[in-house]
């Protein structure tokens, strides 16, 4: 009867997807981001020699805003090999937190004169605040899932 | 007048790291909400396809049972499958309607007044089939 049918079809309900694509993507951006800023703060100092970084190096030595980098690179590249939820956003408050800091130090070097180039705290509080704004997003999305299931019952029919 | 930044910065940096962090987890729940809210809606339009397709079968079944019926010899029967393709006929065109507006309150009412017509239908003319 069609009481019955309908009731039974909404029984069913679609299982919850993988990441989606555009996720990952971000996710290993993120990880590659974080991971050569890390990296090359931890083999080459030297190279952090500019003066806009002065007032993040004197709230603390950079090894360990390199390994704050380096934290969030990993967690960020192992949501998006694994596809975890809770690592993913685990690495993206880790990565919007750290690259906030970085983008506050350099605009705090612009009011001591100490800054070398404005496009800095610009670049850095741009990215910081994108990565918020993918916090706030479903990781996953349902309807991905969805349209791909919708998908192949039609190539089936067709 | 100058001002010394030296140990403001750092506490303006660590005000900014605690802001950030409180900032990411709140946000992070809101992500989290969101897909809820989504997988939800997701689950809901999947039982309406789902159901969408079981009804289409199931009016296929019958009508493909009222055409033998109405073929047959018997003119009683033959009549009575008549007016089965009547209601049949109702309850489709609304069903149609309802799948080209799924979210159309007035489809909605349409298809459930068209499924009150197939109910008093069976029961007034098939009550063996309600049993």
């Amino acid at each position: 009867m069609p009481t019955r049918v309908r009731r039974e079809a909404l029984t069913r309900a679609v299982q919850a997807n993988e990441m989606t694509q555009r996720a990952k993507w971000y996710l290993a951006v993120a990880s590659c981001r974080h991971l050569l800023t890390g990296c090359i703060a931890l083999a080459l100092p030297g190279t952090f020699k500019s003066t806009s970084f002065l007032p993040i190096l004197e709230a603390a030595p950079l090894w360990f805003w390199a390994l704050i980098f380096v934290g969030a690179g990993i967690s960020c590249g192992a949501a998006a090999l694994s596809g975890h939820e809770g690592l993913a956003r685990l690495g993206m408050g880790w990565s919007a937190t750290s690259t906030l800091i970085v983008g506050a130090g350099l605009l705090i070097a612009t009011f001591t004169g100490q800054l070398s180039s404005p496009t800095g705290p610009i670049l850095w509080l741009a990215v910081a605040f994108k990565d918020f704004v993918v916090c706030a997003q479903p990781i996953r999305s349902p309807f991905e899932g969805l349209a791909e299931q919708l998908a192949r019952r039609n190539q089936h029919r067709g | 007048m100058t001002f010394d930044w030296g140990g403001w910065s750092q506490f303006i940096l660590a005000l900014v790291g605690v802001g950030g962090l409180v900032s990411a987890h709140l946000l992070n729940k809101r992500g989290t909400q969101q897909q809820a809210v989504q997988q939800r809606a997701a689950n809901d339009l999947a039982g309406r396809a789902q159901g969408f397709d079981e009804m289409k079968e199931l009016v296929e079944t019958y009508r493909a049972e009222i055409v033998r019926i109405e073929q047959g010899r018997d003119r009683e029967q033959a009549a009575q499958a008549r007016r089965c393709r009547s209601t049949l006929d109702h309850f489709v065109l609304a069903f149609t309607t309802l799948q080209g507006q799924v979210v159309s309150e007035a489809a909605k009412q349409a298809a459930e007044a068209a499924h009150v017509d197939v109910e008093m239908h069976l029961s007034e003319d098939h009550p063996e089939a309600l049993a």
